[in-house]
């Protein structure tokens, strides 16, 4: 079991320090004048040459690159994520400040995908190869083909803006996140649900179950207390795996609802050439990534005895 | 049995979760503005019964606002009614006092800065002649830009409301200097300099009363700003309640916000948003009169294009009429000067005439070829023309140059780049639309001249080296009279129009899009969205 964490452990740093290097590199061969974009950003009318010169100075742009990158490794090592190119701020703070409204989304977002991938898993289960297994499908189906953009938009212009139910500009709170946190959900509720009815329909051909229903147990008990509980597993893990998923479809989503969250901050920092946010952004995403493969390395271990052995 | 009662109880807790927030956004957490019937948004204290009720705005930007600090982001103040300049930008490109009672050149290099005896920083003190010379020096120290505007030989207090400024040489475009955002924001010097001694971090400004506009920004964050009106400005009651300022990155999500009621005007519309609204009742397309030129089409003096009569030629091919009134459905003024007509130095030099362009072409050897495109000494005519994401409609525009161009046997290959700036450092283009003008902020001339076309201009990608025009800017940045100025003014169109140095080719009218309420707004000049007087009726 240690063997297991160490291992774990330490293929998580080079999976961060990998993903540090990589994004650093990639942002710094991409064409453009990061100080002119900033000050674009910031909304300048008028550039002049001197204004650019400062500010790549100022940056330390005007270093050899592999200075550059030291520099930032050395930060990263010590929890410094340098300062936004775009507001000047240190970047672990404008994250900080996004990140309640981005975890308020994801778990919304979660809680709505959980809830129906268990509804629509359990229906088709229960009517497995019936007209309940096809609705099921259907939806599935529907929600995985249509984009999460699109879906935002449909919902934005037809509910919020045709009906007057919502808002556009969402101010991250727990009283505007269910429009965003839906079009989060549905697709990943929508895999989740396939993933719960094969489970449920494998737990089914246990030989227990025979015996239960001989006994005279109603379809619904055998449904929740018998093959729910030995489903379980896989869609835990998958929901798990996922996790992250959410939390990298969120730029799109808090883009097309105006969600303050570290998302909409995030395709802002791509448009700017924002290098410390947009690294700042994937460290994030990679470490969350991380801790979700090793709580579910961690999370089988225990429920399977052979795992902690190897 | 404690299996299913843990699933019963899994069960229940998410349904109640679903219905908890299924109702917790039925619109009980959109705060959609009271509408008085009259068209204007009313806050709940404008509505007391004993008080006038002063209308609100909210506007939709794209660009966020960071601090209060100045000269980081002061340059926004001036747009939203907060910070104010010592001259204002005017539509001939000749500044007026704003903060400033009067600015007056004595000499070459001696200007004379009269005050006005009633401007207030918010924080009750007045700014005198002690207050304007620590602040010029102050942001001469703290400012590169402007210390290479301004050459400042020196700055001190001449008389009760009067400072005199000596320059190094001299500077007759200081009004401008002075009506640039990005230049001398009017604030406290001493107030600032307390803040910052203090050690407290920027959102202590809130408090600290530092500018003079008739708006005080009394809360920011990383999604809104709101202001509250001063009562004792010092031009006269701000006519505006309350003002908010939403930060929405998003074009079609600022849109939408007026549709929805949770923005009165969004600002940045690009002209596509024209055709979206068409026939709708929840929010217009309101456009302003235009200013000056805008997408510019930049040659680079390279190959064919270092021949004056090819440049002529293509210029002399643009249909200016059908980019405004076809290619942007009339959403452009015609470009019918390099500079807009509200300047009276502004002569009409883009004239289309395809007879003119064809014989350009032939006298510079180009001859009609095989498919229609000109050739010449074997080689065909061929321009790889550069637009970018970042202004859209550059991209409608060079398609439509495309075909027009196509009519004289120019094959144009037109190409999307992320950085235009970088893309013409290179030499893998011919000619690109450039969304600025030679205008600056406060519609100076000579900024835009001295660094697209002089030899050596910071942005003078296109390589331009024309001794007259290098000698007629010099002459420019040394003029004072403004007789003499348009003069030289009408004399550098003409050396641009004869060599073929640059063309606009529309000159886009400013829109916002807007609630009903607000249909009326009267889109002002410079991006200066908010002063003391604006209100629905304006």
């Amino acid at each position: 079991m240690i063997r297991l964490v160490v291992r774990s452990l330490a293929q998580a740093v080079v999976t961060l320090l990998g993903g540090a290097v990589i994004t650093f590199v990639m942002l710094s061969a991409s064409p453009g004048d990061p100080a002119e974009r900033i000050l674009t950003a910031r909304g300048q009318e008028s550039i002049t040459w001197l204004q650019i010169e400062a500010l790549r100075s100022e940056l330390g742009l005007d270093r050899p690159l592999p200075v550059q990158l030291l520099n930032y490794l050395g930060g990263l090592a010590t929890g410094d994520l340098g300062a936004s190119w775009s507001t000047g701020r240190p970047v672990v703070d404008e994250l900080a400040t996004r990140l309640p409204a981005t975890l308020r989304l994801t778990v919304a977002s979660l809680a709505l995908a959980v809830g129906f991938s268990l509804i629509l898993g359990l229906v088709a289960a229960a009517g497995a190869g019936r007209f309940p297994d096809h609705v099921s499908r259907t939806l599935s189906m529907f929600f995985l083909v249509v984009p999460s953009f699109l879906l935002g938009i449909v919902i934005l212009d037809v509910v919020v803006v045709g009906f007057g139910v919502g808002v556009v500009i969402s101010d991250g709170s727990w009283s505007t996140v269910l429009f965003p946190a839906l079009t989060l959900a549905l697709a990943s509720a929508a895999s989740w649900s396939r993933v719960l009815r094969a489970s449920l329909l494998g737990a089914r051909s246990a030989p227990f179950l025979t015996v239960s229903r001989a006994r005279g147990t109603t379809n619904v008990r055998r449904l929740l207390v018998h093959e729910l509980p030995n489903a379980l597993p896989p869609f835990v893990t998958i929901i798990g795996l996922e996790i992250a998923f959410l939390l990298g479809g969120a730029p799109i989503v808090e883009s097309i609802y105006s969600w303050p969250g570290v998302g909409r901050f995030t395709v802002q920092a791509v448009g700017t050439r924002d290098m410390p946010v947009i690294v700042g952004f994937v460290m994030i995403s990679i470490t969350l990534f991380v801790i979700a493969s090793l709580a579910v390395d961690l999370f089988n271990a225990v429920i399977d005895p052979r795992l902690r052995r190897r | 049995m404690r299996r299913l009662q843990t699933f019963k109880l899994l069960a229940a807790t998410a349904i109640v979760g679903l219905l908890v927030a299924a109702c917790s956004s039925d619109g009980a957490g959109s705060p959609r503005p009271a509408d008085a019937g009259d068209g204007t948004n009313t806050t709940t204290e404008a509505a007391l019964p004993t008080e006038v009720a002063l209308p609100t705005l909210t506007i939709a930007t794209s660009f966020a606002i960071g601090d209060l600090v100045p000269l980081d982001n002061s340059f926004w103040g001036p747009e939203f009614g907060y910070v104010e300049l010592l001259m204002r930008p005017e539509r001939d490109g000749i500044p007026s006092p704003w903060v400033l009672q009067d600015l007056t050149s004595v000499d070459d290099t001696t200007w004379e800065l009269t005050l006005r005896d009633n401007v207030m920083f918010e924080n009750g003190k007045r700014f005198d002649a002690q207050a304007l010379v620590d602040l010029i020096i102050f942001c001469n120290d703290n400012n590169v830009s402007l210390a290479a505007a301004l050459q400042l030989d020196s700055v001190e207090i001449t008389g009760e409301s009067t400072v005199t400024l000596t320059t190094t040489a001299p500077v007759p475009g200081l009004p401008n200097v002075f009506a640039d955002e990005s230049q001398i924001p009017v604030f406290d010097v001493s107030a600032y300099q307390a803040h910052v001694d203090s050690g407290a971090d920027a959102s202590a400004l809130l408090d600290a009363g530092i500018y003079t506009g008739p708006y005080v920004m009394t809360s920011l964050d990383e999604t809104k700003a709101e202001l509250a009106p001063i009562a004792d400005y010092w031009d006269g009651t701000p006519a505006l309640s309350a003002l908010t300022i939403k930060f929405v990155p998003e074009t079609t999500s600022r849109v939408q916000a007026v549709q929805a009621g949770e923005a009165d005007i969004a600002l940045y519309m690009p002209t596509f948003i024209a055709t979206t609204l068409k026939g709708r009742a929840d929010a217009f397309y309101v456009t302003g009169e235009p200013t000056g030129t805008t997408f510019g089409v930049q040659l680079r003096n390279a190959g064919p294009y270092a021949d004056v009569h090819v440049r002529r030629a293509l210029f002399a091919a643009i249909d200016y009429r059908a980019l405004a009134e076809g290619v942007l459905d009339g959403q452009a003024a015609i470009a019918s000067s390099v500079f807009g007509p509200s300047f009276p130095f502004a002569i009409d030099t883009q004239v289309t005439d395809l007879d003119l362009a064809n014989e350009l072409l032939d006298r510079a050897g180009w001859v009609p070829g095989g498919g229609g495109i000109r050739t010449k000494d074997g080689e065909q005519l061929k321009l790889r023309l550069l637009s970018y994401p970042q202004q859209p409609d550059s991209g409608t525009i060079a398609i439509a140059l495309q075909s027009q161009f196509d009519a004289i046997g120019v094959s144009v290959a037109v190409t999307e780049v992320p950085d235009l700036t970088e893309a013409r450092r290179g030499d893998d283009w011919d000619a690109a639309i450039v969304g600025a003008s030679l205008l600056s902020f406060s519609l100076s001339p000579e900024d835009g001249l001295r660094s697209a076309l002089v030899t050596g201009g910071s942005q003078n990608f296109m390589g331009v080296s024309n001794a007259d025009l290098d000698e007629l800017v010099a002459t420019l940045s040394t003029t004072f009279g403004q007789d003499e100025r348009n003069a030289l003014l009408v004399q550098i169109q003409q050396v641009i129009h004869d060599n073929g140095l640059w063309a606009a080719t529309i000159m886009r009218q400013p829109a916002v899009v807007s609630s009903a309420a607000w249909r009326g707004y009267k889109i002002p000049l410079a991006n200066m969205w908010v002063d003391a007087r604006t209100a629905p009726s304006s």
